[in-house]
């Protein structure tokens, strides 16, 4: 068993990541040297045969990597990273209507968002 | 050549320091790219279609000996709520991170952003009996 340094959740030696938060620790970087950060999950892709995978960041040094999502991991937080984005969106929610007229009014809203 | 080109050519920092403004095609869907619009001096992935190459090592440096189509996997927010983009090299498989720039396809992003939602990779059942045990806050009814 190893204890999670992000939430103190123990967990397997197998598992790669801890199975509440995702989390795991980023120990060496690709010039060999300590690290030592948290990688915390960013975002989920689905990898090819629909294999989905967490994208998780280094905290300190910024690397990327990707981790196979696990069957006993948390879906509650899986689904809290995978729509992270989708409450904080770049351009403004009630243009999103404009948006599906261009894809020939697929997805309207019914004027929902129109003021 | 003159003195531009000398220094474009053989000054392995200069992308790091000036901005590049040349006019491309996106390797990828064959997208007529030019410099103006980002928003930022550094153009980074196609705005049609989101695919980048994979011709640095550290941002401007040219170092890289791959050059493959990085494909757009992923987006998140970073603590400045401004979203980023992840590449992922399709030849070799390096992970990057991009600022969205200001002329990018917001279809595509939003695409991108719902493919994992949408996407029906976790158990229904598992995750209805979790959040029931969260005192139904966030009940999918």
């Amino acid at each position: 068993m190893k204890e999670c340094i992000n939430c103190g959740n123990l967990y397997d030696d197998s598992l790669d990541h801890c199975p509440e938060c995702l989390c795991s620790e980023h120990e060496t970087n690709d010039d060999g040297e300590d690290c030592g950060g948290i990688f915390e999950p960013v975002s989920v892709w689905i990898k090819d045969k629909g294999r989905p995978e967490i994208i998780c960041r280094c905290r300190f040094c910024g690397a990327l990597k990707t981790e196979l999502i696990e069957d006993d991991d948390n879906p509650v937080t899986i689904m809290s990273v995978a729509t992270k984005p989708l409450a904080n969106p770049p351009f403004p929610i009630e243009r999103i209507g404009e948006l599906t007229d261009l894809m020939g009014g697929q997805g309207d809203m019914d004027g929902y968002y129109k003021s | 050549m003159n003195r531009e080109n000398k220094r474009r050519k053989y000054d392995k920092n200069f992308y790091k320091k000036n901005p590049c403004t040349d006019s491309f095609t996106c390797r990828n869907c064959g997208w007529p790219i030019v410099s103006n619009g980002a928003g930022s001096d550094h153009r980074n992935h196609c705005p049609n279609c989101l695919c980048s190459l994979h011709v640095d090592e550290t941002p401007g440096d040219r170092a890289s000996s791959c050059g493959g189509i990085m494909e757009p996997i992923g987006v998140w927010v970073r603590s400045d709520g401004e979203w980023a983009i992840v590449h992922r090299c399709k030849r070799c498989g390096k992970l990057s991170s991009n600022r969205i720039a200001a002329d990018d396809n917001p279809m595509k992003l939003m695409a991108i952003a719902m493919k994992p939602v949408v996407c029906d990779f976790l158990d229904r059942d598992r995750l209805k009996e979790m959040l029931s045990s969260m005192q139904s806050q966030g009940d999918l009814i």
